[in-house]
């Protein structure tokens, strides 16, 4: 029984990291209707800005988690303007191999700068961990957690509440209704990409605390990510939080229960996503 | 007009046949494998045409390679005949994806296709009574492999990469372009006007499949020694999608130009920009989206009709 | 007519993509031997460590007049860790440029297709990467390949050595490994070694390469019901690094901690600071073990101490890795054989290289046989080291000993 309750509560700090990154694609997915491939290479950056400025400035990783969202976030910015912008009428094709050219850019140049080598952040708090009874939990993890759900929660308020959200909602329901409402379409883009990228900047600042950064981390990532949004509805941030936390509960399950678990761990998460889009095509919270 | 086509077609083949005398060994492998590229870049666009993007056709190509290398390993090499095996499984497992698919929506299909490639290279390196799991297995070469392999190898390959265009082509020419075209404009319409989608999208998934899976049994065969990272990898699916992409997606040249321009790009970059290229790869790739989404074929149309 | 020039100069270019590559280069006057490792790709940190020892050994075979008169031009080939491009850079080093000998590789898989490619061309290969058992027993035989890297087999041989000398004796042996050819071979070696020598194996799990999760794994492991003796896995440095981070963050306290790869890489340290010490791996050599310079080749196989300063020296104050050494003495020892066969014909340099029997910087160089009927195997003793102090101290074999180990392994809520 215990081990079943560290089982859950591994699987449980798992999935906030997933809902980081998942979040962010699927914001990205509902605005701007592009699935973006190199969204674990925004990750990757922000793993390195944290670990640079902890490098170089001594920078705390708490405080860098902000700068390296604001720094991906103006990153993406650029990227929208410059590169996602010019393909959004096109096929959906286009799309894939522009934002996959992207992040077969942006992983060489990372491996040309800062080598192949796993760098990591080292503070007290990254191996630290608290006891519950005869359970395990991972202070840098809890606070990852944690950060998300806050950040998630932020996110819905200003999805339901604020004037930018409603712009945003109105444009991912229906983009050509929402232009002749007057309403820049173009904004609301660069809002929605802005938002995505610095979400993904914030989990890799998160990753290279609790575990390690290297060029092709992103990778690792996104399929991951990919599953997360298909199983939460594409463009459902709700979704893909449910999504992630189920995912990550799973994923812990089977690879603590299943010999040879670690190994099957995958399978059953793309198992799952297939099962899903059999039999609930639009993902499985919607209505 | 016509005639001029036929004979650009045969100067183009019979070049093709005469390379061999020109190439030296290292230059016929990158040919070879391009052409390997070019038959499973073909069979994705013939996919294409009815509005399905496969990011697994890695999944259909590892069949075929595991294929050959199962029963070679396992019962006994029926070479050529194991080639023909894999792409029928291949075709097989199509069919169950084509069902999956043929209600979903383009990304819907693009994310299942690729959790199938992922699915099956998991259970390939977890089951390592079907061929040696993560170990790798080895396939025996066609021709005995002494010798002249190389170069049998090539025209093997030629031969199975002409047959592949044909069909292409032969699709093209056929009623079901016309089924196909409907489908992937609007499937609604489609049906009301008697064409049945699931029926047509099955077809060409299991076509393409079938190509692709006699693709990777060649592949294993020429290889020699194939294992579940490479012949499931993520890189097989994205070549199939880029070739027809730089080269002109739904046209039957496109595969064709596409293929041969990357991968001599990609050496050619290997050579000149050393750990780089890759980055050189990249640019090409977001250039030609940018600047030349129509592809190579598509420009030289508007070139052409200017 | 227009269209027609347009079509033209499109298809010119199309065939100058083509048939670029292909226009040869003009043959100069050296010596040129060929390389494959992995420059880019997910292992390109040891590709690195790799080109690190390559370059240092050209230098110096230049700076000593080269080789037959003549310079030695080492091709740097990249296989991305992929062996279909493996295969590729294996035909254009022999068929192209025409090498002498090749040298080069890291993975197992790589390697397999390597060397299935160039077994119709049967050059001179001297290998100083890949320990899986399978390449010795599919090509060990052929005589025109050299094989420098221990069997993985003998890693595990001398792990179980190890093990016997402990007091009180393990009993139970927890195994997890790579889902990748190299995770594959060392662990089946493993269990059929150590419960050979009586070790109960308690669990035998899989995991995915680069994985960013273990907890799952550990958690498992911990409710193995008593802790197991021994946890060995078989990884890379990142596999590594956050097993034992999660151990600790987890609590899991068996009496070893084991692997045989990525925890003697620098980096294992750099990232864990305190939390890398008591953890057993094994290298292929140590700078703390010394070995005199070469009576035969005194300048190109100068004393260990000698070859560390000379690195350190060239990339400013940096530890090596084995793969820098390991592929110093692959290239130096190549080069020796053109030079002992005083031609670059294969049949003679092979029997040069066959007859070569010196000291290196990694011990003595005698190639011999293997367990599994190879006929050209270099090294073979591993040493057994644990992470002390932030220091790799060697526990195994007796003779080459700097410390003695530390067992059982303090438990993680008492270390500060």
């Amino acid at each position: 029984m215990e081990n079943f309750i560290q089982v859950v509560v591994n699987g449980t700090l798992i999935s906030g990291l997933y809902a980081l990154i998942a979040v962010g694609l699927t914001l990205i997915f509902g605005v701007m209707r592009v699935i973006n491939f190199a969204h674990g290479e925004f990750m990757m950056l922000g793993g390195y800005t944290t670990y640079w400025l902890f490098v170089l400035l001594r920078l705390d990783p708490l405080l860098s988690l902000l700068i390296s969202m604001v720094v991906l976030a103006g990153l993406g910015l650029i990227v929208q303007r410059c590169l996602i912008n010019p393909v959004l009428g096109a096929s959906s094709l286009n799309q894939i191999l522009l934002t996959f050219g992207l992040a077969i850019i942006l992983q060489n140049v990372a491996m040309i700068l800062w080598t192949s080598d796993y760098v990591s952040v080292q503070t007290w708090y990254s191996t630290h961990s608290l006891r519950v009874g005869f359970v395990r939990i991972s202070v840098a993890k809890l606070g990852i957690f944690f950060m998300a759900i806050i950040l998630m929660m932020l996110l819905g308020i200003i999805l339901k509440k604020t004037e930018t959200g409603k712009v945003l909602r109105a444009v991912s329901q229906d983009p050509q209704t929402a232009q002749l409402m007057g309403i820049d379409i173009n904004r609301a883009y660069m809002i929605a990409f802005a938002i995505g990228t610095g979400l993904a900047g914030l989990a890799g600042a998160a990753t290279s605390t609790v575990m390690s950064i290297f060029p092709t981390v992103g990778v690792e990532f996104i399929m991951k990510a990919f599953a997360i949004v298909v199983f939460g509805g594409l463009g459902s941030v709700a979704g893909a939080c449910l999504a992630s936390f189920i995912l990550g509960v799973t994923e812990s399950l089977v690879g603590t229960y299943v010999p040879g678990g670690g190994g099957w761990a995958e399978a059953v998460s793309f198992t799952v996503l297939i099962l899903v889009l059999i039999f609930r095509p639009k993902g499985i919270f919607s209505s | 007009m016509k005639s001029i086509y036929v004979l650009v077609v045969t100067l183009a083949v019979g070049l093709m046949c005469c390379l061999p005398i020109f190439l030296g060994p290292h230059s016929l492998h990158i040919v070879i494998l391009t052409l390997i590229s070019l038959i499973v870049a073909t069979s994705w666009n013939i996919l294409l045409l009815t509005h399905q993007i496969s990011l697994g056709h890695a999944g259909f190509f590892g069949v075929g390679a595991y294929t050959c290398g199962a029963l070679c390993e396992k019962f006994m090499p029926i070479v050529p005949l194991d080639i023909l095996v894999g792409g029928i499984i291949a075709a097989l497992f199509a069919v169950i994806l084509g069902v999956i698919c043929c209600r979903m929506t383009v990304w819907a299909i693009a994310i299942v296709t690729l959790a199938f490639a992922e699915v099956l290279k998991v259970l390939v390196i977890m089951v390592p009574s079907i061929a040696d799991g993560a170990e790798g297995i080895r396939v025996p070469p066609i021709f005995g492999g002494v010798g002249y392999e190389k170069i049998a190898c090539f025209y093997l390959v030629l031969f199975v990469s002409l047959l592949s265009l044909t069909c292409a082509y032969a699709i093209r020419k056929s009623k079901l372009y016309y089924a196909f075209a409907a489908v992937h404009d609007d499937e609604e319409a489609a049906g009301m006007l008697g064409v049945n989608p699931l029926k047509f999208k099955i077809i060409a998934f299991s076509v393409s499949a079938f190509m692709t899976g006699v693709a990777g049994g060649i592949f294993a065969h020429y290889i020699s020694f194939i294992d579940p990272y490479t012949v499931f990898g993520l890189h097989i699916s994205l070549d199939a999608q880029i070739m027809p992409l730089v080269g002109g997606l739904y046209t039957i040249l496109g595969p064709v130009i596409g293929s041969f321009v990357l991968t001599s790009a990609g050496e050619v970059f290997r050579i000149y920009f050393g750990s780089g290229y890759l980055i050189a790869y990249g640019c090409i790739l977001v250039a030609f989206v940018l600047f030349l989404p129509e592809g190579i074929v598509g420009w030289a149309q508007r070139l052409a009709r200017r | 007519m227009k269209w027609a020039m347009k079509n033209l100069t499109l298809w010119g270019l199309v065939a100058l993509l083509l048939f670029g590559p292909v226009i040869p280069s003009f043959a100069q006057d050296e010596i040129k031997i060929g390389g494959i490792i992995s420059l880019t790709g997910p292992k390109a940190a040891l590709g690195q460590e790799e080109k690190r020892g390559y370059d240092m050994a050209i230098d110096k075979i230049n700076s000593l007049g080269g080789v037959l008169q003549k310079k030695v031009k080492l091709i740097l080939e990249d296989d991305r860790f992929n062996p279909s491009v493996a295969v590729s850079a294996a035909e254009k080093l022999v068929a192209e440029d025409k090498v002498v000998a090749i040298t080069g590789g890291y993975g197992s898989t790589e390697t397999l297709a390597t060397l299935a490619a160039l077994k119709n061309y049967a050059p001179v290969v001297v290998w100083q990467g890949a320990g899986a058992e399978k390449i010795e027993k599919l090509y060990g035989k052929e005589p025109w390949f050299f094989h420098l890297h221990p069997w993985g087999y003998y890693s595990l041989l001398d792990l179980k050595d190890f093990m016997l000398t402990l007091d009180p004796k393990p009993q139970s042996v927890a195994i997890a490994y790579e889902d990748t050819s190299y995770g594959v071979d060392y662990s089946k070696f493993a269990k059929k070694f150590w419960s050979e020598a009586g070790f109960k194996i308690v669990a035998f799990e899989p995991f995915k390469s680069g994985s960013f999760d273990y907890a799952p794994l550990i958690t498992k492991l911990k409710a193995i019901q008593p802790t197991p003796d021994v946890f060995y896995w078989v990884g890379y440095v990142g596999d590594a690094v956050l097993l034992i981070r999660q151990s600790k963050e987890m609590n899991f306290n068996p009496r070893i901690f084991a692997d045989t790869g990525g925890v003697g890489f620098p980096e294992f340290k750099k990232q864990l600071g305190k939390d890398c010490n008591y953890v057993l791996g094994i290298d292929i050599w140590s700078p703390k073990v010394k070995f005199p310079t070469s009576t035969k080749y005194p300048d190109l196989f100068p004393s260990s101490e000698q070859w560390l300063k000379d690195y350190r020296d060239r990339y400013n104050g940096r530890d090596p890795n084995y793969w820098s050494l390991i592929s110093y003495v692959a290239l130096a020892a190549t080069c020796q054989a053109i030079k002992d066969a005083g031609t670059t014909e294969k049949s003679k340099v092979i029997a040069a290289l066959e007859k070569l029997d010196t000291m290196t910087p990694m011990g003595r160089l005698k190639f011999g046989a293997g367990s599994y009927g190879s006929i050209h195997q270099g090294y073979k003793q591993g040493l057994v080291f644990q992470w002390q102090e932030g220091e790799k101290q060697i526990v195994f074999p007796n003779n080459l000993k700097t410390g003695s180990v530390i067992y059982p392994t303090p438990v993680w809520d008492s270390r500060h």
